[in-house]
């Protein structure tokens, strides 16, 4: 029988994906479930395993035939060219990877094969990976020595001659890609801008690290609050531009005790200088404590004096 | 059991040690077999490998035996669709047959020459054990033509080829 172009005879070989060459063995009926169906009997050359397809799902399934010899130059070409590099996103690797190695076609395994390969240049293979390369190899090597006719362990040699070429060190291959990283400037590497931004704005904390952390520690409830308030977009300027001002308002408040409470100035300096609402916040918790520590200090001459008294009175008494 | 044949003489002393290297690797017994069931080898020039191992035999093996041949002649580079490749060593997977040549190795240094023939060796009987080449430059199973084959010279499996050869051996014996 055939199904398309393919001839499903006894003897034939196929390939069904990602179990490797197989033999038709003949048709089968069988009963399962109470109704009746004819599948395609199949043995795998690998373990002898048998493996039945229902005819009706022969197409759905991707059987093919095994590779020709023009197909099997056409792959050696394809492993033998010059490597583009492998995709270093893990998660579009494996989908591509799986996708490939579901849809069974031996240029689809090559790919895979010669991509890990390259990969495992960089680093070593992750052991998913490194089985998955195991199982495309092991599948593309039966196929090239089902088509060809040589042995197994000839096709694998063919393989590898094409992959890693003699006197070729494949460490030099991952020194030239990393090399080329490096040349590339942010905007190749498609980097997001926020994630950037981000960068940049942990940059301006180490800068600004000299006397913020511990007088920021204190004041971490404010800044909660008013980051809801306050345009996320920014926060490096919002940071920054908070501690330049903090110390400003402490000058002031130190030079003007008295005036110190009337914080809306402290408040339209601020709002002069930047429109968040965060940065105002901070000043007049500072300006009130500093503020308390200047009253206490103006209070104190007066009690001295009070004491003073005191002590002469007693001097007197005495 | 891993049977070593050796075609031409090979010291009695080197012999046990390669049985011992091919022992260390695969955890299962290795020992040396007369060499009576040969084909007819050709007067002169290099072995074609592949028709070597389909004629060659060894009476004591039997049918889940592995047996390694070793010769000092050369083995004849095989053509194959990506070019001439050169051999060293062979293996034919459904016999359970391979063959390994001494030949090219550094012979001055005798702890070197064995290393090498050892670490041949041990590719082979990995390949009869259905492995694959690797991709770790340190391991084995790594081609054999590549440069990081020579330099490293301890005969010597990779993690996972040492996982995948305990299961396969296992998967042999049950």
């Amino acid at each position: 029988m055939t199904a398309g172009k393919l001839d499903f005879s006894k003897g034939t070989r196929v390939v069904y994906p990602n179990q490797g060459v197989c033999r038709v063995v003949g048709q089968v009926e069988m009963t399962i479930g109470g109704q009746k169906a004819t599948f395609l009997k199949l043995v795998r050359e690998n373990d002898d395993g048998t493996v039945m397809i229902p005819l009706a799902k022969l197409q759905d399934v991707g059987v093919r035939r095994v590779a020709d010899e023009k197909e099997i130059a056409q792959l050696f070409k394809q492993l033998s060219a010059p490597d583009l590099g492998p995709d270093l996103n893990w998660k579009t690797r494996h989908k591509s990877h799986g996708e490939r190695m579901a849809e069974g076609g031996v240029f689809a395994m090559a790919d895979v094969v010669k991509e890990l390969a390259a990969l495992s240049d960089l680093r070593p293979l992750p052991i998913k990976e490194r089985e998955l390369y195991d199982n495309a190899r092991h599948l593309l090597v039966s196929e090239i020595a089902a088509a060809l006719g040589i042995p197994e362990t000839s096709a694998e040699d063919a393989i590898d001659f094409a992959l890693f070429p003699p006197g070729v060190e494949r460490k030099k291959l991952a020194a030239l890609l990393l090399e080329e990283l490096a040349g590339l400037d942010d905007g190749d590497l498609d980097l997001d801008e926020a994630l950037l931004e981000g960068a940049d704005t942990l940059d301006g904390l180490d800068d600004g690290d000299g006397d913020g952390a511990s007088a920021e520690e204190g004041e971490g409830e404010d800044l909660a609050e008013v980051d809801d308030e306050a345009p996320k977009s920014k926060p490096k300027s919002s940071k920054l531009s908070a501690k330049p001002e903090a110390s400003a308002k402490k000058a002031a408040a130190s030079k003007k005790p008295s005036k110190s409470k009337s914080t809306p100035k402290a408040k339209a300096a601020a709002t002069e200088t930047k429109p968040a609402k965060k940065a105002p916040a901070k000043p007049a918790k500072k300006a009130v404590a500093k503020e308390a520590s200047t009253t206490s200090a103006a209070a104190k001459p007066a009690a001295a004096t009070k004491a003073k008294k005191a002590a002469s009175k007693k001097e007197k008494s005495s | 059991m891993i049977r070593l044949v050796t075609i031409e003489e090979l010291p009695p002393a080197q012999t046990a040690r390669l049985c011992a290297c091919l022992y260390q690797a695969y955890g299962i017994g290795c020992e040396p077999s007369p060499a009576d069931l040969l084909p007819r080898l050709p007067a002169k020039g290099p072995i074609d490998a592949v028709a070597f191992l389909e004629q060659a035999d060894c009476a004591e093996a039997l049918d889940d035996d592995k047996v390694v041949f070793v010769t000092s002649r050369p083995l004849a580079a095989r053509d194959l669709p990506s070019g001439k490749v050169p051999t060293q060593s062979m293996a034919l997977v459904p016999q359970g047959r391979a063959i390994v040549t001494t030949h090219g190795l550094p012979n001055g240094d005798p702890d070197r020459f064995l290393k090498r023939l050892a670490k041949l060796a041990v590719h082979e009987v990995g390949r009869l054990w259905g492995l694959h080449h690797c991709l770790d430059v340190r391991c084995a199973l790594y081609p054999p033509w590549s440069p990081p084959f020579t330099t490293a010279e301890q005969p010597q499996l990779c993690a996972f080829c040492r996982d995948k050869s305990d299961e396969k051996i296992r998967m042999a014996k049950s």
